[in-house]
């Protein structure tokens, strides 16, 4: 009999974890509430979008677990009510009436300190989103999370308005601001310049040739770069701004080309007769990735500058129409079946993950800084931007009201 | 004995309750999360009235000190759509007739860019009716089309691979090739826009012909 009892009692010391994973779930993120000053609360018509863009973007850091409540009280008073107690962190926030200006002061609810307090300024209410989510990088910084300055930058695209006709615009990554900057005949393939986007690169097809110009963002001056007969793209700016990867079609050969922005001189990289196009940099910049149809099919594959051999980078799929590179790793855009979904690839294993899994989802895009995919999901004629960040798991989709995404960068 | 048993069972029940077994759920990436309110604007001429500080309320009861931070990336006095100093207007091409001497369009599968041979006879009525048109003194435009799907920079150099397959055709059936321009729409111009259907698609996988004066 004490024998049986003491198996029974001892029996669970024997249990053992076989897999311990660490996940940062609901419960170990830094939980915060939102409280608007009461003397500004709904004075401009803005205001209820603000307090949804800085949820949103709250949770888009991937860090925080935010209480959704409408709360408003005294910007200044240092009283936390009861019922907030429980709550790390507070975020206090006053909008303008002029809804251009945003204070924000973040409180540690333990021992009621200020842990970051600033005010931002948009020059036109219509920038409105970029006061929320300058205050939220700011912020995730400020509690020495990892930096999320993705959130700040402009998005630029094309798209089609109608047939031969398309314009470029610059928006906020939620597309809360957006605005048009070039229209008129077809404008395609614009690409940021360089990292602080003061510039960026696009295709005119209103000439008699395809052209490539420069924009510069602050002047709005427009500088004619190179043309070729057939199609000229900039698919990729080296990490310093002073090299380009061009794809042009001489004779209606497409092939990839590494252009010098200061000496204008043009190295042809692919010789391939078919297709080859979208190349991009990988790492150091002495090696590129690029889609081309050397084995039949649409696919992804990488060389070095300066060497013939090629390798093929997509372990997956054989029908891979775009793709982006951000230092060793590759996505892109397999199409199976009836629908068509984002991978993330390495250019040198043969490691592959798929991150959509339903639909019609193209045109994937690294952040500048690798960690968010942007990629465009099509359902009918609808156009969607969606958003994953890869570290945290946090995604979203932004939809468009209307024209159809033909190149996109950010 | 009877309770001393009694009392193990219960002890091993809290037990195992108390070592279940851990189970991790990984988070799925998944799409369908739309958060916030979008608006595509369509905002055109947004003009910068280059100031930072609006119309703010007065007879504020607090005090905020230090300067606001301009986070609008360009600056004060950015010229995003100032003065619509970069928009172009003029349309793309020159005056051309598409409805000229019964010169038809030539289709083309999926992906590929060769012209099957049941296009040929289109080629050769094609290429007489382009020959006569170049003899009195016009030009030849091939624009290369294609279906939406594939992402746009690989349809382009599709279309275009498309207009050289048709350009090569009518050159070696006599066609001056100083005439010929190619030029590729990839999927900016759909000759079928009512649907998504592999036949609608069908449609605009295509190289039509221009004859330019």
């Amino acid at each position: 009999m004490r024998f049986i009892l003491f198996f029974l009692l001892t029996f669970n010391l024997f249990a053992v974890d076989a897999v311990l994973t660490i996940e940062k779930d609901v419960d170990s993120k830094t939980s915060l509430s939102l409280i608007e000053d009461i003397n500004t609360a709904g004075s401009s018509d803005k205001h209820q979008k603000m307090f949804s863009l800085i949820i949103n973007d709250i949770k888009m850091s991937g860090h925080f677990n935010v209480d959704a409540t409408a709360r408003r009280g005294s910007f200044e008073d240092v009283m936390i009510a009861p019922e907030l107690h429980d709550r790390e962190y507070i975020l206090k926030y006053s909008y303008s009436r002029s809804a251009t200006k945003l204070d924000v002061k973040l409180i540690r609810v333990g021992d009621n300190s200020i842990v970051f307090q600033k005010g931002y300024g948009v020059n036109s209410s219509q920038r409105y989103p970029f006061l929320a989510h300058n205050a939220v990088v700011d912020i995730n910084r400020a509690l020495g999370y990892e930096d999320i300055s993705w959130m700040k930058r402009h998005i630029i695209f094309s798209k089609y308005t109608s047939s031969r006709k398309s314009e470029i615009w610059v928006a906020d990554y939620t597309l809360l601001f957006s605005s048009v900057i070039i229209r008129g005949g077809l404008n395609l393939f614009p690409k940021w310049a360089n990292g602080s986007q003061s510039a960026f690169y696009y295709t005119s097809y209103n000439t008699l040739v395809p052209t490539l110009y420069r924009v510069g963002m602050g002047t709005g001056s427009r500088k004619k770069i190179t043309s070729s007969e057939g199609m000229i793209v900039c698919s990729d700016v080296s990490a310093d701004g002073s090299k380009l990867l061009l794809t042009m079609a001489p004779n209606a050969q497409t092939d990839i080309y590494e252009y010098s922005v200061s000496s204008g001189k043009k190295e042809r990289l692919t010789t391939f007769g078919g297709i080859d196009v979208n190349g991009k940099y990988l790492g150091d910049e002495s090696r590129i990735a690029f889609v081309s149809n050397r084995l039949g099919r649409a696919n992804i594959y990488t060389k070095s500058i300066g060497s013939s051999s090629i390798s093929k980078a997509a372990h997956y799929g054989n029908d891979n129409s775009s793709c982006d590179a951000f230092d060793q790793y590759i996505l892109y855009s397999v199409k199976e079946g009836g629908s068509t979904n984002i991978y993330l690839g390495s250019a040198y294993s043969s490691y592959v993950r798929p991150l959509t899994s339903n639909g019609v989802n193209h045109l994937p895009r690294f952040s500048n800084d690798g960690k968010v995919v942007l990629y465009i999901k099509k359902n009918g004629g609808k156009n969607t931007i969606g958003y994953m960040n890869l570290a945290t798991k946090e995604n979203a989709l932004y939809p468009m009201i209307s024209g159809k995404i033909q190149s996109i960068d950010w | 004995m009877k309770k001393t048993t009694f009392v193990t069972a219960i002890s091993f029940a809290f037990l195992m309750l108390g070592c279940a077994q851990k189970t991790v759920d990984t988070v799925d990436v998944n799409d369908g999360v739309i958060e916030g309110e979008v608006i595509d604007n369509g905002v055109i001429g947004v003009i910068d009235d280059g100031t930072i500080y609006g119309d703010d309320y007065t007879g504020s009861t607090y005090n905020r000190s230090g300067e606001y931070e301009n986070v609008d990336l360009y600056g004060r006095n950015n010229n995003i759509n100032g003065g619509g100093g970069y928009t172009y207007n003029r349309d793309y091409g020159d005056s051309s007739s598409s409805a000229n001497g019964g010169i038809r369009n030539i289709y083309f599968n999926v992906n590929q860019y060769t012209i099957t041979s049941d296009k040929l006879s289109v080629i050769n009525s094609n290429a007489r009716a382009l020959n006569s048109a170049v003899r009195s003194g016009s030009r030849v435009k091939i624009e290369g089309h294609c279906d939406a799907s594939g992402t746009d920079e690989y349809n382009y150099a599709l279309g275009l691979r498309r207009a050289k397959s048709a350009k090569d055709a009518i050159v070696s059936r006599g066609v001056n090739p100083a005439t010929i321009t190619m030029v590729s729409m990839g999927e900016s111009s759909p000759e079928c826009t009512t649907g998504y259907s592999s036949d609608c698609y069908a449609k605009n996988r295509r190289v039509e012909f221009k004859v330019i004066r």
